[in-house]
């Protein structure tokens, strides 16, 4: 036992203290912070301020039209004409208001010598819409205020009639996560297998395999290279998830004040309806986070990670073990990485059908469970098919590391041989 | 120190090694010979528990081979290698606590054999910046370190430089002085006449002859005699067998080799004689005629 807690340890620290294990831990959440915050930064540090020189001949709108901090409206008298030679000095375009009639407006017209901006151009859309909507109510005796009373923001909430009782559900928001937690998964599964691969063939290669088995037996070799190999994973995502947390915090901290003053700016501007709106989403999610049992889908999932990268570096090892030089390894590796990748494919249909019949059938098989019921989880699943899959799975570990086991111990002695299948038939039935 | 009893080991339809039985004395240097694939690395795979036995049963003195045994041998494999990414006393105190060694006691050896081979300074290198002959050297201490009772070397000097050869010759005649035993393998017989004393020769996974090198050398041994002379030899020297025949040199058999005074007398009469010396036969000779009569029973 503890020569497998020395060959562990091994592995693990050969690996951790890898410059690229570093830099690749540490530089990746950097990067997709950078990715998150440019177009934050770009939207920040827009170029200087514009303004737009307004001739209004209905007289509806002068001084009503709100400037903001980058878009200015100065109010002018004179003809048309006049001011098309004149604005470019000092103005981006013109603003032309005729005079309207405020049940169809018509004839508002905005002169520039450039394209403007799509959001300048909305916003200006939506004051001058508020504006002639304010006309109208003044007519019709009424106001904002009065009207704001009778509004109503509904939301249409989706609930899952189930034996456990009725759960409302966002799908939404369980697409994004089964997403999330499906495609790490495949990532990580192609990526360390592919490291106890390696591992495996560089042992062959060096020729000290033999050095250590006369030490040790194969399968306590085979077993803490995957253990050391899984702890140099379980590390590398407790750091992202860390570095994750403290990148997301900082950029929130820096950026979520003006991103709310933004959006409630625009709300009021442009839906000039109450500010609910997003609170009630937000409390939507909130709400559907809580009917997804997050302890039960984050545990499960955990579940399905561990599983998963065991029984498929167990298959990594024992391929890793019968190739020889490292140029044919990918087509040897195909009947193990072939899974994974199918498994990517089944989870991007189950998220559209979570409840499907191959969404059931794939997510029983060991080697597609992982993958396939880590995606469904946010969906809920059904207690008994969860169950008999996460049994399932376990029997497959111990299956496949058996089958390992016996492919490794005669795989690894092999030199300068082609492995056949049925050849490998045999060893796993040696006695 | 070590004894096989009738071990068999099949491979598919291959028997590779078939109901051998050896006993290896204590503090000796034995050689285990044969042709490639006679099953002499099958034997040592066997002895260090990396295959299975099909059958028979081993005894590490008088005690049945159990897993514990393996941290008494030390094992030179012929297909060997280091870690290339890891630094020579890591990798040293790594194979040594897979062999059971607490990691201090590992240092405290590391050193002595670095000091003993000069290449203290080697400690915090990678194996990849060291020289093949280099790298030979680790990998002896990495085979030594844990104080083995019993070393086992396949072929031990392939891919050696002749340097390196030496030293490590020397270093397995203290070794045994020090109390090991030494199972040396290998086909190249003549590389271990000058070290062995026991051997046992191996063919198609049995042991057709045992014994030690001067007693079979001695019951081998044709009567074959090199004599370098100057002068006309005797007329009548067609008696005697030649078996090869120079300018002034001449082997001759004689039926006994108590004859040999005879034949020098005979020769004293018409030449002078430079060299009157008895060629004993070289194990690959001994191996030969013994497969050879094998084959004729």
């Amino acid at each position: 036992m503890s020569k497998i807690f020395k060959i562990i340890k091994r592995e693990y620290l050969s690996r951790v203290k890898k410059k690229s294990f570093i830099i690749l831990t540490i530089l990746i959440p950097i990067l997709m912070a950078g990715l998150m915050m440019t177009p934050l930064l770009l939207s920040r540090y827009k170029s200087g301020s514009t303004s737009i020189a307004v001739l209004d001949k209905s007289g509806l709108f002068k001084n009503k039209l709100d400037n903001t901090d980058n878009l200015f409206f100065n109010y002018f008298d004179g003809t048309l004409e006049e001011l098309k030679q004149t604005y470019k000095s000092k103005y981006k375009g013109i603003l032309y208001i005729p005079v309207i009639n405020i049940k169809s407006p018509q004839g508002i017209k905005l002169y520039s010598e450039n394209q403007f901006g799509m959001l300048h151009s909305i916003y200006i859309e939506n004051q001058l819409e508020k504006i002639i909507e304010d006309n109208r109510l003044k007519e019709e005796g009424l106001d904002r205020e009065y009207l704001a009373k009778f509004r109503v923001n509904l939301n249409l909430d989706t609930v899952i009639l189930s034996k456990e009782g009725e759960k409302s559900s966002d799908s939404k928001l369980s697409a994004g996560l089964s997403y999330v937690m499906g495609f790490m998964l495949y990532i990580m599964l192609l990526s360390y297998g592919t490291m106890i691969m390696k591992g495996v063939i560089e042992e062959k290669k060096n020729r000290i395999i033999e050095v250590i088995i006369s030490s040790v037996k194969p399968f306590q070799l085979m077993l803490g290279k995957i253990l050391g190999i899984g702890a140099v994973a379980l590390t590398q995502i407790i750091i992202w998830l860390i570095l994750g947390t403290m990148i997301s915090t900082s950029i929130m901290l820096i950026f979520l004040p003006e991103m709310l003053d933004a959006q409630s700016a625009q709300v009021t501007q442009i839906a000039s309806a109450n500010v609910n709106v997003d609170n009630s989403q937000i409390y939507e999610i909130i709400d559907s986070l809580k009917a997804m049992n997050i302890p039960l889908v984050l545990s499960s999932f955990i579940f399905y990670f561990l599983f998963g990268y065991l029984i498929y570096s167990a298959l990594f090892a024992a391929i890793g073990s019968i190739s020889d030089d490292a140029s044919d390894n990918q087509s040897i590796a195909m009947p193990v990485i072939l899974p994974i990748i199918i498994s990517l494919f089944i989870m991007i249909n189950v998220l559209e059908q979570p409840h499907s019949p191959l969404a059931f059938w794939s997510s029983l098989i060991p080697l597609f469970s992982p993958i396939v019921m880590t995606a469904r989880l946010p969906f809920g699943v059904p207690g008994w098919q969860l169950a008999l899959s996460m049994f399932l799975l376990a029997v497959g570990f111990v299956f496949s590391v058996w089958m390992a086991g016996k492919i490794y111990r005669v795989g690894i002695l092999l030199h300068g041989k082609k492995v056949t299948f049925k050849e490998l038939k045999k060893w796993v039935f040696y006695k | 120190m070590l004894r096989l009893k009738n071990i068999t080991k099949r491979y598919e339809n291959i028997i590779a090694v078939n109901n051998l039985s050896l006993e290896i004395p204590p503090n000796s240097i034995f050689g285990l010979l044969g042709p490639n694939g006679a099953g002499k690395t099958t034997t040592i795979r066997i002895i260090n528990q990396i295959a299975g036995l099909d059958s028979g049963d081993i005894f590490f003195d008088d005690e049945k081979m159990k897993p514990a045994h393996t941290e008494i041998i030390g094992y030179m494999p012929e297909e060997r290698g280091l870690y290339l990414n890891m630094k020579v006393g890591e990798q040293l105190v790594y194979l040594a606590e897979l062999k059971g060694m607490k990691s201090k006691t590992a240092r405290e050896k590391i050193n002595f054999w670095l000091e003993k081979f000069k290449i203290t300074d080697w400690y915090n290198k990678k194996v990849s910046e060291l020289s093949k002959g280099m790298q030979q050297k680790i990998q002896f201490i990495t085979t030594v370190l844990h104080d083995p009772g019993l070393l086992i070397f396949d072929e031990p000097f392939t891919g050696l430089d002749p340097i390196n050869t030496e030293i490590i010759k020397n270093e397995i005649r203290t070794l045994r002085e020090n109390g090991a035993t030494i199972i040396f393998s290998t086909h190249r017989m003549e590389q271990v006449e000058e070290i062995c004393e026991e051997i046992a020769l191996i063919n198609k996974g049995e042991i057709i002859l045992r014994g030690n090198i001067k007693e079979l050398k001695e019951k081998f041994k044709k009567n074959h005699f090199l004599i370098e002379f100057e002068g006309v030899l005797p007329e009548h020297i067609e008696e005697y067998k030649i078996i090869e025949k120079f300018d002034h040199s001449i082997i001759l058999e004689i039926t006994n080799d108590e004859d040999s005074n005879l034949l020098l007398n005979h020769l004293l009469k018409s030449v002078k004689i430079k060299t009157f010396k008895e060629i004993l036969p070289t194990l690959n000779e001994i191996f030969i005629d013994a497969v050879k009569g094998e084959t004729d029973e």
